[in-house]
């Protein structure tokens, strides 16, 4: 297998001793924030209400020729050691050209091989092409099993990160670089492989980055009892293109430990990377900058409104929507997980079921990943269930079946909008839903009646809209 | 330039981002005679009017940051200024701000932070990892009345807990105003380790400070 920017990681990551020196502030305002400014206004990149699946795809080239010349402009900034990191167009290039055309996840029975996809392709293979469960934010002690189980129990979701946050080890608060941190995350690892064998499927990939200090990942770092080979662990480019040596050392040690990394293209719109447009080019970028830094297994689309975290807004939408289908249709990179990843409104509510529709109706029809399952912003206790990764993989089925064309996308979603953008432009989408307790029968980890019939409304209603949903 | 024109061009400077022409005009209207103090009130407009096209989505981070850099220089010569007339003026209230210790979150906090600017507050932003102890230190060495403690993660939130118990062990909790936020922040929370204010996000928070501290 060849590939992209694996093997040069000591001579990239080296140019951050000798690259341009460039303070952080000067960066975010005098190199990256003017360049791309200019590149978006030069490709005449313009957001419209209502764009939220790309139809043109003469955009999108626009969105990636603007992200790509970013990209080499301004480099990435090792804010360890205040020196940029540039690239040529032919590294770029090269790199893009040799990364592998698929990636398997996940280990023996329970592994999925996870290829590039296009949009409306509906022929190669199954849709949604994967399908992945997310926890995260704070989880009970009580109920950290039961919400673990309640995802890797669920036949439609391939891929779970079980990011649950614990918070206390014997009453002793959880902060990162303690030794508590190290034990907790070797109890997180432990519960969950403890969970995928009950299930039975002991190699079922975990993304679950927990811990804030490398240190705390690496402690459960054992082939034997811990993190498998199989599973996925995170890097991150920094907001906006920016790395530090914390982030390259977690790269080199998932790398050098044989597991697989996962990464997401960051934009925070209304923040540093300004607005939908601009932050479409910048998730280019970002996406660029992890395959010539990190080589990642796995990219996502996690975009958010800067004043009021949310991944499922229609600016977040149309930024993951725009920046992933450009990046993927430049490349032959396996598919993207798209939005949302995490919801804003609580899980026990029909907004979180509708935000998860329209996240999973633009990825299913692009070709990425659908994802599911955290809301309440994943801030709330208790606020993950694996009932929403299954809606969102019936979703993608649906969209699978209807053969959904990029202009349908594009206008049921905007259908679907309606049903909770008000509570986000009024800031109080987080405060509507209940959590885990409410939602789920805590003796057998099943959804409550109640909590089904929510689910069943929302699913009615979509099939009302014309989507053929079971 | 008759001295409408020159304010005039002085809060468009901060429009413009521009601190190159933020200095040389606030140094123009010292030597025009113009009252220092009209002059840093200009500014402040300025800064207010982008407040609200940030609010919109207008303008972005990055341009506060500079439009924030302007009124800076813009500052630095007609405060000398201000002190010398001995004219007091509307003095911006200090706020010193960051995400706390094992947290290195930064958006949420700038966002915070460049709300509370254009709303006239003088921000100390202290970056991130900061540790309690640096809070009390930076908020007595600049005079600040208010520390903002953001923390975006579960594992971090207690460290907003450590800063007020560090407050309280040094006896000087009273002369501080003591704001929590971040996304794993509660209002119930906030009330467990009893901060003087939660704000949801930054335009809340902005609104909380000028509650508490009786600013219009």
């Amino acid at each position: 297998m060849s590939h992209g920017s694996k093997g040069k990681f000591i001579e990239y990551w080296g140019r951050g001793e000798t690259g341009p020196i460039t303070f952080q502030k000067e960066f975010d305002t005098k190199v990256y924030w003017p360049r791309l400014k200019e590149l978006t206004k030069k490709y005449g990149i313009e957001y419209a209400e209502g764009k939220v699946v790309p139809t043109d795809d003469d955009e999108l080239d626009a969105i990636w020729q603007a992200g790509k010349e970013l990209l080499l402009d301004v480099g990435i900034l090792n804010v360890s050691t205040e020196r940029r990191i540039l690239f040529t167009e032919e590294e770029i290039d090269a790199a893009l050209e040799n990364l592998p055309r698929s990636v398997t996840l996940g280990e023996g029975q329970d592994a999925i091989t996870i290829p590039h996809r296009g949009f409306e392709d509906y022929d190669n293979g199954p849709t949604p092409v994967g399908t992945m469960g997310r926890i995260l934010g704070p989880i009970s002690d009580d109920l950290y099993e039961k919400i673990a189980l309640s995802y890797a129990q669920e036949p439609l979701v391939d891929y779970v990160h079980f990011q649950g946050v614990k918070t206390e080890i014997n009453g002793i608060p959880i902060k990162p670089g303690s030794p508590f941190e190290m034990m907790a995350e070797q109890q997180h690892v432990a519960v969950v492989n403890d969970i995928k064998r009950r299930v039975g499927r002991p190699g079922l990939p975990d993304g679950g980055s927990t811990p804030v200090n490398l240190q705390a990942e690496m402690a459960a770092a054992n082939p034997l009892w811990g993190v498998k080979k199989g599973d996925v662990r995170h890097v991150y480019i920094m907001p906006q293109l920016k790395t530090d040596y914390d982030q390259m050392s977690r790269a080199y040690f998932w790398h050098s430990y044989g597991a697989n990394i996962w990464g997401i293209l960051q934009a925070y719109i209304g923040g540093a990377a300004g607005g939908p447009a601009t932050s479409a080019v910048n998730g280019v970028a970002d996406l660029l900058a992890y395959v010539m830094l990190y080589e990642p297994t796995l990219l996502g689309t996690w975009p958010t409104d800067a004043l009021y975290f949310s991944n499922s807004s229609k600016y977040a939408l149309y930024v993951a929507n725009y920046g992933g289908a450009a990046f993927s249709k430049h490349t032959h990179f396996p598919a993207l997980v798209g939005a949302a990843w995490q919801m804003t409104a609580g899980i026990n509510s029909e907004e979180y079921f509708w935000e998860t529709a329209a996240g999973a109706i633009g990825s299913a029809t692009l070709g990425f990943l659908v994802a599911g399952g955290t809301g309440h912003q994943s801030a709330g206790l208790d606020q993950a269930g694996g009932l929403g990764a299954r809606f969102a993989a019936e979703v993608g089925k649906a969209v699978g079946k209807a053969r959904l064309t990029r202009v349908q996308a594009n206008e049921l979603v905007n259908r679907i909008l309606p049903k909770y953008q008000p509570l986000i432009d009024n800031r109080t989408l987080h405060t509507v839903g209940g959590d885990f307790r409410t939602a789920y029968d805590l003796k057998t980890v099943q959804p409550k009646p109640e909590y089904l019939a929510i689910y069943n409304k929302v699913k009615a209603e979509l099939r009302e809209m014309g989507l053929p949903i079971q | 330039m008759a001295d409408k024109d020159i304010l005039s061009e002085l809060k468009q400077s901060i429009l413009d981002f521009d601190e190159d022409a933020a200095l040389e005009l606030a140094q123009e209207s010292l030597a025009q005679g113009i009252d220092p103090v009209e002059a840093v009130g200009v500014l402040a407009d300025g800064l207010n009017e982008l407040g609200v096209k940030f609010e919109r989505m207008e303008v972005f981070l990055p341009e506060i940051m500079l439009a924030s850099d302007a009124f800076k220089n813009a500052l630095s010569v007609l405060e000398p200024e201000i002190k010398k007339k001995n004219t007091e003026g509307k003095k911006a209230i200090p706020i010193v701000i960051g995400t706390v210790q094992g947290d290195i979150h930064q958006v949420g906090k700038d966002m915070v932070a460049t709300f509370l600017a254009t709303a006239g507050f003088e921000v100390y932003d202290l970056g991130v990892d900061v540790a309690p102890s640096r809070f009390l230190e930076e908020a007595k060495r600049l005079g600040a009345k208010v520390i903002a403690a953001a923390s975006l993660m579960s594992t971090t939130r207690p460290v907003q807990k450590d800063l007020i118990d560090f407050l309280e062990a040094k006896g000087v909790r009273d002369q501080f105003i003591v704001l929590v936020g971040g996304g794993v922040v509660t209002q119930e929370w906030a009330d467990q380790i009893a901060a003087d204010g939660y704000g949801q996000d930054a335009i809340a928070t902005v609104n909380l400070a000028k509650r508490l501290l009786h600013v219009a």
